[in-house]
């Protein structure tokens, strides 16, 4: 399917600089970052942080433990719930805003890295907090993630970096690799040397502005996979490793890539640099914010537990007033309806959208059109599956299996003149089908 | 309002799940299109002062509106689907002549709308077109009502058919017309060396049919153009069905009654029939059409079959609804095949997936 926004490439050309947001009065750091894994707070109210302190630990199953930092230095006025950017409501450490910083304004080193084992990297990335956002919606701790995949039989081979984003309405990660292409190059080779890579793919958009810097004797070891972004869904494993062997890229490799390998964004893969080669933890995050009813558009450094009110006062308020507030694309993202909403590890975009560009979202009967069978990348049927779900149609069991196959790409709720809720019930019965 | 931050409009919103953006408009903006659509052609009825087809169409539409009524009391459905029955009321009364008792459409339209709505299809998702059962049933009750064939074997035979009806004063001339067709031949149709006659402008803008849905083509391509512009319809059905039917009628009508291959009059066959108004509104609704661009091209290649064979060249009063019929039950039979062929992809990718799993499970121990 051909996506109906205008041309990435052509977009990204306007931008020629991300800027650094304010520092707000307070923020409000949520004790759930990545899925699965709650925090638990290590300070209480009343307790003075510096910028990068450690203000809350998870332990995982092998022992490990990973943490999250304070974002700016100051008090803690409060933990209290707050509603995260994923819908969820949880509890949250909040900041008043107050001391001298550690790392920002200060001109940092960069650290050697070529003596660090794999094990010393992985630490790293635990400890500095650096997620994987390669899926938006399902953000893992990336260090816990390679162990995991180091204790596999089949260990990650390769190295896979997405240089554009999983969302075609999403341009945050290919505004990323445009402004610190070195940097991603760098912490790619970490992270390759954290697992042990025979090869880094960088998988670019067709029309990737500076597409001939592969070429240079440099970045020698980075092959890059061309793909066309306006086709989606094209940001998945699945869809990277088919243009891969597909493509010419497999005739002049030495590798091949497939679904065991580790696929990063460039966004995560920035974070591994700050985290290796700088010593920064995790604390701040590059941010698209764009909408209808904002004067502009940019790409904002912004702290984490930033709350979104504080952002749009920067971007000079609002010209309309928003109904929607969709955070991570508006294609696989979610919608919110506070501005108090603070900003989190895995937040890549923001948008803000008044009534008049909302959808006519209201949920009909199937009127068996059977757009979704035709636009379904796995060639699943569903239309058969939802009503199997919603309205108790009875189904052969190896039938209803077949949504364990979904991608949850969305592609069916968009061609759905009913407007049904398809991708999400599937997800219900292939939750239902993998507890049984 | 700028430089304040409110948020009420956000709070007070519904909440609402994935994706924020469509490919296809929904079912109730192509129904408020349709609705749009359709009173452009009353608006054009009213202009040209046909107060009886006003009155024709009114009364289908009570009718629908009556059965509005009866399905929310029997089944309390939303608002949609009565917008959805309101537009089958109107399509009843755009089918049906203008000479027909309104007392009579009022009646065939409240109770093929209720039976089928209420207690056959009890959904918008009908397998068989409700407006053209309900102009089969008109056309079986009041046959007399409806035009007769305005061609015969005679003038078929002819290469141009449709310019002898014209000349013979079948079809009226407008006044304008012969100085909008010199232009035309003049300025557009001298660069492919043809020449259209004098009398296919008045045509083409007004037929003077008795049945409204014959009458305004070219609102009626306008119209169309509106319809297939955003996904909301495929344009596959219509485009295949009009080139096999006018292929036909080019090809075989002189020849069938003792003329020459390829002398037909596609002209009068697209515009005396309701062709356009049918292909393009009620060929394919939900439901009557298939999933695959296959079964698609399959249907549109034999519903211009069909519609070769039972309305021939033209000016047939309801040659169109049992093509629609017709073409409705042809679909049921190619998605028949259609959920079958599904089964067998379904069952495909399940082994594929189960295939892989058991692989990974073989690996990991």
């Amino acid at each position: 399917m051909k996506s109906n926004n205008p041309v990435v490439s052509s977009i990204i050309k306007d931008y020629k600089y991300s800027q650094q947001a304010f520092l707000p009065h307070y923020v409000t750091i949520p004790l759930t970052q990545e899925s699965g894994i709650f925090y638990k707070s290590l300070v209480k109210c009343g307790d003075s942080v510096k910028e990068g302190d450690i203000i809350a630990e998870a332990e995982f199953e092998s022992g490990k433990k990973s943490y999250i930092h304070s974002s700016l230095p100051g008090t803690v006025a409060a933990i209290e719930p707050v509603y995260a950017p994923n819908g969820t409501q949880e509890f949250a450490i909040k900041i008043k805003f107050g001391g001298a910083f550690s790392y920002l304004g200060k001109k940092l080193e960069e650290r050697n890295v070529s003596s660090f084992s794999q094990n010393e990297i992985c630490s790293i990335l635990e400890q500095k907090g650096v997620l994987n956002t390669f899926k938006t919606s399902i953000p893992e701790n990336l260090g816990s993630q390679i162990e995991t995949m180091l204790a596999a039989k089949r260990k990650p081979e390769n190295l896979v970096v997405r240089l554009f984003d999983e969302d075609p309405y999403r341009i945050t990660d290919s505004l990323l690799s445009k402004f610190n292409f070195d940097e991603i190059a760098k912490g790619a080779r970490i992270l390759a040397k954290a697992i042990n890579a025979k090869g880094i793919v960088f998988a670019i958009d067709q029309k990737f502005e500076n597409k001939e810097i592969f070429e240079k004797p440099e970045y020698k070891d980075i092959r890059a996979l061309e793909m066309n972004i306006r086709r989606y869904p094209c940001g998945t494993p699945r869809e990277i490793v088919s243009a891969f062997i597909r493509g010419p890229l497999k005739k002049v490799c030495t590798f091949c890539l497939s679904k065991y390998d580790l696929f990063t964004d460039s966004s995560t893969i920035y974070d591994v640099y700050k985290a290796c080669c700088l010593s920064i933890p995790s604390i701040d995050k590059y941010v698209h914010f764009s909408g209808n009813c904002l004067n502009v558009s940019c790409l904002l450094n912004i702290r984490l537990g930033t709350p979104l009110r504080d952002v749009v006062a920067q971007l000079g308020g609002f010209i309309k007033e928003p109904a929607h507030i969709i955070i991570n694309g508006k294609l696989c993202g979610i919608s919110l309806q506070s501005l108090d909403i603070p900003i989190t590890k895995y937040v890549k975009s923001v948008e803000f959208l008044s009534k008049k560009r909302g959808t006519d979202e209201h949920v009909y009967t199937c009127v068996n059109c059977g757009n979704c069978r035709f636009a379904c990348p796995v060639h699943i049927a569903p239309d058969i599956l939802y009503n199997h779900t919603v309205n108790f149609k009875l189904l052969n069991e190896t039938f209803s299996a077949s949504s364990l196959v979904c991608i949850e790409c969305g592609l069916c709720n968009t061609v759905c003149p009913s407007r049904l809720p398809l991708c999400q019930t599937i997800k219900v019965l292939k939750n239902k089908i993998t507890e049984d | 309002m700028k430089n304040r931050l409110r948020d009420k409009k956000l709070i007070s919103g519904v909440i609402s799940v994935k994706p924020f953006v469509y490919n296809i408009p929904s079912i109730s903006s192509v129904s408020i299109r349709f609705l749009i659509i359709l009173s452009i052609q009353i608006i054009m009825l009213a202009l040209t002062k046909s107060y009886n087809s006003l009155i024709v169409i009114l009364a289908a539409l009570l009718g629908s509106i009556g059965a509005a009524v009866i399905n929310y009391f029997v089944y309390k459905e939303p608002a949609f689907n009565a917008m959805n029955i309101i537009i089958q009321g109107l399509f009843i009364g755009f089918l049906l002549p203008e000479t027909f008792p309104p007392s009579t459409v009022f009646i065939i339209s409240l109770a093929t709308i209720t039976i089928s709505r209420c207690i056959v299809f009890r959904s918008i998702n009908s397998w068989l077109n409700i407006a053209a059962i309900a102009v089969i049933i008109a056309w079986y009750i009041g046959r007399r009502y409806f035009p007769e064939f305005a061609v015969t074997s005679g003038i078929l035979s002819l290469k141009n058919s449709s310019v002898y009806l014209i000349e013979n004063g079948t079809f009226p001339i407008y006044s304008y017309d012969s100085l909008i067709t010199s232009f035309l031949n003049k300025h557009i149709f001298e660069l492919f060396k043809a020449s259209v006659p004098d009398g296919f402008v008045s045509l083409l803008w007004d037929s003077h049919s008795i049945i409204p849905a014959f009458r305004f083509n070219l609102i009626t391509i306008i119209s169309s153009l509106f319809i297939f512009s955003d996904n909301a319809f495929s344009l596959i059905i219509p485009t295949v069905f009009l080139f096999v039917y006018a292929l036909l009628v080019r090809l075989f009508v002189p020849f069938l009654f003792g003329g020459y291959l390829n002398q037909g009059d596609i002209l009068l066959a697209l515009l005396t029939s309701g062709i356009l108004f049918c292909s393009a509104f009620l060929l394919q609704s939900y439901g009557t059409s298939p999933i695959t661009v296959g079964g698609k091209v399959c249907l549109g290649i034999l519903s211009g079959i069909v519609a070769f064979a039972i309305i021939g060249c033209g000016t047939s009063p309801v040659g169109m609804a049992y093509t629609i019929l017709t073409s409705n039950i042809i679909s049921m039979i190619i998605r028949v095949f259609e959920e079958k062929q599904n089964e067998l992809a379904t069952g495909r990718v399940i082994l594929k997936y189960s295939e892989k799993i058991s692989t990974e499970n073989g690996e990991n121990k």
